[in-house]
């Protein structure tokens, strides 16, 4: 809604992520958090096999590492860069306030032109949102040519339970930063709908579980059409549909939602990578490798408080 | 909650040092603890919810009851860890577009999240109101009390922006900046003022406003010899400057512009095409400014 594929302009020109070298596997995450073994295997049946661990690390540090490898990789000077705005899910994936992290992350990545700031409170939906508040600073300041979203996320070191969304998930730390340019002729965002469903705000058990909702999937399944709409193509064009690493057993019933083959679903990373928050999407697309130019990729992102992104990326 | 909070107090206490870089906030004085404005029962969402309440209730003349699109600025935290206080508000509002929250600038963020009204507004035609609220309550483990004796208050402000023939203040320039400046530069001050001076000519260069034409000044509330400083170098006249004091004491961070922008323009009786300027720091070289410009409608 917010911005049409023609005025938008902005192309997702690169992708780079940081997590943890440390993982830990599902029977081991039951152990730490004294949890039946019957849990862990209910993971595992739900693909769910481990998560990236940074045992206290600051997210900091992730981004940091995220943004220094999509400056490498793309060969973009950082003092080329407009814009540098922070997302994330977790309120304490932050320096303490008032600290200032996105400060931080930008005087430690030398993106000293940069206007920095974050965008939060769309929980994994924030990277989304990110970008459409940058498609609309970009509309009406020509100055922002070039911009990165970088999202960061740690489960804090005495909170290992809140790794687990029910049996369908378990959080990994990371960081991924996506770097964002005007005018780009390759993955062009074509579509970007958010929409958040205000018939819950809060979402969770007094264990800050997710209560189980069966209008996700129809809010899913109409985040995604809008942000195809949008971008004036039809379900039968999308080649890759890049997930959220959650709820593998309900993406069967999403791609039977939007008729669009099971094949083109890409799960490689869902057990490996584990559910990194925002990232999980565009580390898919990062690590897609089969996109052929002139396809079209989905991605989709959904977080607590009936938070739902889907982005539309013309290869 | 402690533990929940051990690694984010670790890493700013354990990582680069931080400080009130680059800008001299007015000191409180020790004696003066007891003053600071304390929310003791109401969360952070509480207050904001309350004061968007109050701000769409006092603003019948604009078709606002439920605002298109919610921005939330806020540096302290909610301390419930599920809970997105911008989701929570669309909520409670109804508003009709995903809510989102703009931070990390302390006391530029509102003028931040201002920018980013303006332009979503722009780019979309059907989005006619935009509430911006911004709220702050400190509480343990994290202290009111930061480097240089600041004392954190916590309180909350609402600028409804809309679409409107007026009369009212329209959004004349705006520009934001944050220079990549060490965490404590030790020769910030100058960077500081610059970055001040810049964002404040380049804001009344890009509206066509001399800034000796500009009729009331509302500065950020930082040492008075700086804030003179800045408003001397950019050719502000100095008996337009308006020196707003809140109720309470503290420092109100994101809050603090929308709250005395408030009360500066229900002070005053501007005519048409007078023009008021408000420019606010952060605690790291963060700077911003906003001219804004009154319409008395009818046109």
């Amino acid at each position: 809604m917010i911005a049409s594929q023609e005025n938008s302009c902005l192309a997702l020109s690169g992708i780079a992520f940081s997590l943890p070298d440390r993982t830990v596997d599902a029977h081991r995450w039951a152990e730490r958090c004294g949890q039946p073994s019957t849990r862990a295997r209910a993971l595992i049946e739900n693909g769910v096999t481990q998560f990236h661990d940074a045992a206290g690390e600051s997210p900091v540090t992730l981004a940091v590492d995220a943004i220094s490898s999509l400056l490498r990789d793309t060969r973009t000077a950082p003092e080329t860069i407009d814009a540098l705005v922070y997302t994330h899910t977790i309120q304490t994936s932050v320096i303490a306030p008032p600290a200032s992290t996105a400060q931080q992350i930008q005087f430690q990545t030398d993106l000293n032109r940069a206007l920095a700031f974050s965008v939060t409170q769309q929980h994994c939906v924030s990277p989304m949102a990110a970008i459409r508040v940058l498609q609309a600073l970009a509309m009406r300041q020509p100055s922002i040519r070039r911009a990165i979203v970088v999202c960061a996320d740690v489960i804090g070191s005495h909170c290992d339970r809140l790794r687990a969304i029910q049996d369908l998930a378990l959080h990994s730390d990371g960081a991924c930063a996506l770097l964002l340019e005007r005018g780009g002729h390759r993955n062009a965002i074509a579509g970007l709908h958010v929409y958040t469903d205000g018939r819950s705000f809060r979402g969770t058990d007094e264990n800050l579980q997710p209560v189980p909702d069966d209008r996700y999937y129809w809010s899913a399944f109409t985040t995604m059409r809008a942000s195809i709409q949008q971008a004036g193509i039809t379900t039968r064009e999308i080649t890759h549909v890049l997930p959220h690493h959650a709820n593998l057993p309900g993406w069967s019933r999403l791609m039977a939602m939007l008729a669009i083959p099971h094949e083109r679903l890409f799960t490689a990373n869902f057990a490996p990578v584990g559910h990194v928050f925002g990232a999980d999407p565009f580390i898919n697309f990062q690590t897609c490798s089969n996109r052929e130019p002139d396809g079209w990729s989905l991605l989709f992102s959904c977080g607590l408080a009936g938070c739902f992104g889907a982005m539309v990326v013309r290869h | 909650m402690q533990a929940v909070y051990a690694d984010t107090l670790r890493w700013r206490d354990s990582g680069a040092p931080f400080g009130v870089a680059g800008i001299p906030f007015p000191q409180a004085s020790r004696t003066t603890d007891n003053r600071v404005a304390v929310e003791p029962d109401q969360t952070l969402s509480d207050m904001a919810l309350a004061t968007v309440r109050t701000l769409l209730d006092s603003s019948s003349h604009i078709d606002a009851s439920t605002p298109d699109q919610i921005i939330v600025c806020t540096t302290s935290f909610e301390h419930d860890l599920a809970l997105s206080c911008a989701c929570r508000l669309h909520s409670e509002l109804g508003s009709s577009r995903a809510p989102l929250a703009v931070g990390q600038l302390q006391g530029v963020s509102f003028l931040m999240a201002l920018d980013i009204a303006v332009a979503m507004m722009a780019a979309d035609i059907r989005l006619n109101t935009v509430v911006i609220v911004a709220a702050e309550r400190w509480r343990r483990p994290f202290s009111r009390r930061i480097d240089a004796l600041i004392d954190m208050g916590d309180g909350a402000a609402a600028v409804l922006i809309a679409r409107h023939p007026g009369p009212g203040w329209c959004v004349s320039g705006l520009t934001v900046r944050t220079p990549g400046i060490p965490p404590l530069a030790s020769e910030r001050e100058p960077v500081y003022i610059s970055t001040l001076t810049n964002v404040i000519c380049e804001t009344c260069a890009r509206a066509g406003v001399q800034p000796a034409n500009v009729d009331w000044v509302l500065p950020a509330p930082i040492d008075t010899r700086l804030a003179h400083e800045t408003n001397a170098r950019c050719g502000l006249r100095p008996e337009r400057v308006c020196h707003i004091r809140m109720g309470a004491f503290g420092h109100f961070c994101a809050a603090d512009t929308p709250a005395r922008l408030d009360a500066l323009l229900r002070s005053i009786s501007p005519n048409d095409g007078q023009h008021a300027l408000v420019w606010s720091a952060g605690f790291q070289g963060q700077a911003g400014c906003a001219l804004l410009e009154f319409r008395g409608g009818g046109s």
